[in-house]
């Protein structure tokens, strides 16, 4: 009997082991006026963030659900905990972090990842980061890296101030505004002019409770001439309730600085992944997405690139992987605003075991944005016939200096590649594996070494036989 | 009859709101009668008044709104029926367009039968309002169809312009049309390949002036197993003119190694202008091949090059580019007789573009 290929599904043992909920602080379900002031409290923050949040709660009560997108119906905020926070502080080595806590990160690799190939750390659990910490010889270049909740109150206070939920306002969409009303732990980063931190900086966030959300800000700046490499990681055990992650990412990246913003998202198959991630780019700047999306049950995900001086440029890259159980809408957005401006985007989808995978994206070219250049590439592979795969690019063009392209590509293993190999010497089995693998290839390449290691494993392609 | 609005052209799948592409509003809808439709009918052509029953069920681009409108207003039916197995004939249909009008064209062919019909929209140069024209197709097993709009009405008419066709095993449908007047246009299409080796191949050509728009809407539904479409859009913008191409090739489970192409070439010609265009692939059939390619700019620079070479000018090189994307439509009609009606259409509006040098 001829066996199928098997494409096995992400294995997951490490990532879900649960961590007994024990002497943390959670607040009560739901959302409401006085969920959103206890939170406040709770982080001690100033009075204009007080409001501001209360502002948000507002907003996300006037404002609807999406009309577009997989359904979330399932998600009910009045099940969702929005603040959990463990029983410890955040500490500064590992180890003071709490022994099960520093345990999960020790599975997870990410102590080693530090030691190894990392200029700094931030590792949340839950609500609030548990350990932080920075390279001596980065923080003597004059990089901040910290916890936001530090940052709000610390000598960038204004400077963070300024930019916090100014490029994603609460307005945007729904859940834009409910991480304004409730959003908790995120790291801020500033790099100075002209520094390069040659190796990159990295947040982990883990949620551990069951029935809970997470909704940690990053704020990012990277001054003029300036360059960062910041990689952020997320996973989560699976429970048979729905965990919400709506977490909000704002980059500003200065006069020809640069900026790689690295995502390995991986979050158990309950969790709903409504996140929002969005870069402006200053005159000569560049911006540059790696995504790779393998969690979560629904996601909503399209980190998006405002080109907004001359000549910026950016590159998205990105790789979505729907299993099982699994509906995930990603993409990218891209608004040319400034002239010269160039974007590159290359994505990949595979969809298997009945799994959803959609991939929705927008290139605006504005009437200021003369001589701009696009160039856009989408790729989706069906593995078996009970999955999905739909592409829904959109492009809205308001000048005539501009250039351009876009393809997309739909299918399955192509027989004539498969037959070529074979023609040198592969079997059926290896032939399929090479092109499977090789249609991930794209985006692995763009990680650094271990994290495209860490991303094979998570694929963990395992052929035997042939596909169909 | 009192004015309304009706929703059209809509997106088989939304996306993002704030785009205003998921679909088209049509506001103030009035209609108060129908046009006369002049018909030449060459061959095994009948022609009948009444509705085929299979027909109205048939979706069609624009969607059931327009069903419905047509419904209310009682607009009056042409039909056009290859009725015998095997039939051939052509047909000429023209119309001269008016406001607050609608018509309905039903085209039935018959298994191995095949039919030509081409369809003249004109209108007089004061012409106002909206004009409505929906038709619909039904093809048995292995028929062909082959039909040809001309759209060149005046810049101060709207036009909504609506076809669904339904294809059986091995039928055919070829669609070429040329948007080259009408104030505002809405396009819809809908293709439904429910037959086995069933497709369907679509040319749209346009060029837009002035403050035209055009609203466009082009589906194909795969069902039937190596079922294949190709979709080609093709055209200008001038001045402050605006267009959107909804595109969407649709591959429903068990329609095994089917295949479908998109492809859109824009030619931007002024700073003014606004082009959208959305392509959807949708996949719920794993083994099919689907693709889609845009390019999206201003005219050619080599192109603007050699022609330069030649003596011509920048302005009048532009716009022989943007006429050879009207020409393009020519080499899709295969009908001597017909590609010369057309022909004349474009030589009417453009006058003659010989390469001669500008002095």
């Amino acid at each position: 009997m001829k066996e199928k290929t098997f494409v096995d599904d992400i294995n997951r043992s490490v990532y879900d082991v649960r961590d007994e909920e024990k002497d943390a602080y959670r607040i009560k379900q739901g959302l409401t006026e006085e969920i959103v002031l206890k939170i406040s409290e709770e982080k001690n923050d100033p009075e204009w963030m007080r409001e501001f949040r209360l502002k948000c709660l507002k907003i996300y009560n006037e404002i609807q659900v999406p009309d577009w997108g997989p359904s979330i119906e399932g998600l009910n905020m009045d099940n969702i905990a929005t603040y959990v926070r463990a029983n410890t502080d955040m500490k500064g080595t590992w180890e003071e972090v709490p022994e099960d806590i520093k345990e999960t990160f020790e599975r997870l690799g990410i102590p080693q990842a530090e030691r190894e190939s990392l200029a700094g750390v931030g590792a949340q659990y839950d609500s609030e980061l548990v350990y932080h910490n920075v390279r001596k010889e980065v923080e003597e270049q004059g990089v901040i890296y910290t916890d936001f909740e530090s940052a709000l109150t610390g000598p960038y206070a204004e400077m963070v101030r300024e930019h916090f939920m100014k490029l994603v306002p609460p307005t945007d969409h729904k859940f834009a505004a409910l991480h304004g009303a409730v959003w908790s732990g995120g790291s801020f980063v500033y790099v100075p002019p002209g520094v390069k931190v040659e190796i990159p900086l990295q947040s982990y966030f883990r949620l551990n409770a069951k029935g809970a959300g997470q909704f940690e800000h990053t704020l990012i700046i990277v001054d003029e001439g300036a360059d960062l490499h910041f990689i952020e990681g997320c996973s989560a055990p699976k429970y048979n309730v729905a965990n919400l992650h709506a977490g909000c990412v704002e980059l500003f990246v200065g006069k020809n600085a640069r900026l790689r913003y690295s995502t390995i998202e991986n979050w158990s198959k309950n969790m709903y992944n409504l996140n929002t991630k969005r870069a402006i780019a200053a005159e000569g700047a560049t911006v540059e997405w790696v995504s790779g999306s393998f969690g979560s049950h629904v996601s909503y995900l399209y980190p998006m690139t405002i080109l907004n001086g001359e000549g910026s440029h950016t590159e998205f890259t990105g790789i979505t992987f729907a299993g099982e159980g699994q509906n995930l809408d990603t993409g990218l957005k891209v608004v040319h605003n400034a002239p010269n401006t160039t974007s590159f985007v290359n994505t990949r989808s595979i969809s298997k075991g009945g799994g959803c995978a959609t991939t929705r994206s927008s290139i605006v070219v504005n009437a200021n944005a003369k001589g701009s250049k696009s160039s856009v590439s989408c790729e989706s592979l069906m593995i078996d016939d009970i999955s999905r795969s739909d592409t829904i690019p959109a492009m809205d063009i308001r000048t005539d200096e501009c250039d351009i392209g876009h393809e997309a590509s739909i299918g399955r293993i192509s027989d004539d590649a498969v037959f070529y190999l074979m023609s040198r010497g592969l079997s059926e089995e290896e032939a399929k594996a090479m092109i499977v693998s090789g249609f991930a290839d794209k985006v692995s390449k763009e990680l650094p070494l271990e994290y495209a290691v860490e991303m094979n494993n998570l694929i963990r392609l395992e052929m035997v036989g042939s596909i169909g | 009859m009192e004015t309304k609005q009706i929703i059209l052209n809509e997106l088989p799948m939304r996306t993002w709101n704030h785009l205003k592409m998921n679909e088209a509003v049509l506001e103030g809808v009035e209609i108060s009668g129908s046009l006369p439709v002049e018909i030449q009918v060459e061959g095994q052509l009948e022609t009948e008044k009444n509705i085929p029953e299979s027909i109205p069920g048939i979706p069609t681009g624009a969607g059931r709104a327009v069903d419905a409108l047509a419904e209310e207003s009682d607009a009056s039916v042409t039909t056009l029926k290859a009725a015998k197995p095997g039939a051939k004939g052509k047909a000429i249909l023209q119309v001269k367009a008016a406001g607050q009008t609608m018509n309905r064209i039903f085209l039935e062919a018959a298994e191995n039968a095949e039919m030509t019909v081409y369809l003249d929209i004109d209108s007089c140069p004061e012409a106002e309002g909206i004009t409505l024209l929906q038709t619909k197709a039904e093809l048995a097993p292995h028929a062909l169809l082959r039909l040809v709009q001309i759209g060149h009405t005046s810049q101060t008419l709207d036009v909504l312009n609506d076809i669904g066709v339904r294809c059986a095993e091995g039928a055919r449908f070829e669609l070429v049309q040329l948007y080259l007047g009408g104030g505002r246009v809405w396009s819809g299409y809908e293709a439904d390949l429910l037959g086995d080796d069933s497709s369907c191949n679509v040319y749209v050509g346009y060029h837009l002036q002035g403050e035209q728009k055009l609203d466009m809407n082009y589906v194909v539904r795969h069902r039937g197993k190596r079922s294949d479409s190709v979709i080609t859009s093709a055209g200008a913008l001038s001045d402050r003119s605006k267009k959107i191409f909804r595109g969407t090739l649709d591959f429903i489970k068990g329609g095994k190694t089917a295949t479908g192409a998109e492809k859109e070439e824009v030619l931007l010609m002024s700073d003014e202008v606004h082009n959208q265009t959305i392509p959807l692939i949708l996949c719920g059939e794993e083994d099919v091949a689907g693709s889609h390619g845009a390019t999206i700019g201003k005219a050619d620079e080599d192109a603007l090059f050699y022609l330069s070479s030649r003596g011509i000018g920048k302005e009048r090189a532009i716009a022989m580019l943007a006429k050879a994307k009207v020409d393009s439509a020519l080499a899709y009609i295969k009908d001597p007789d017909l590609r010369e009606r057309t022909e004349n259409v474009i030589e009417g509006i453009y006058g003659h573009t010989d390469e001669d040098s500008e002095s």
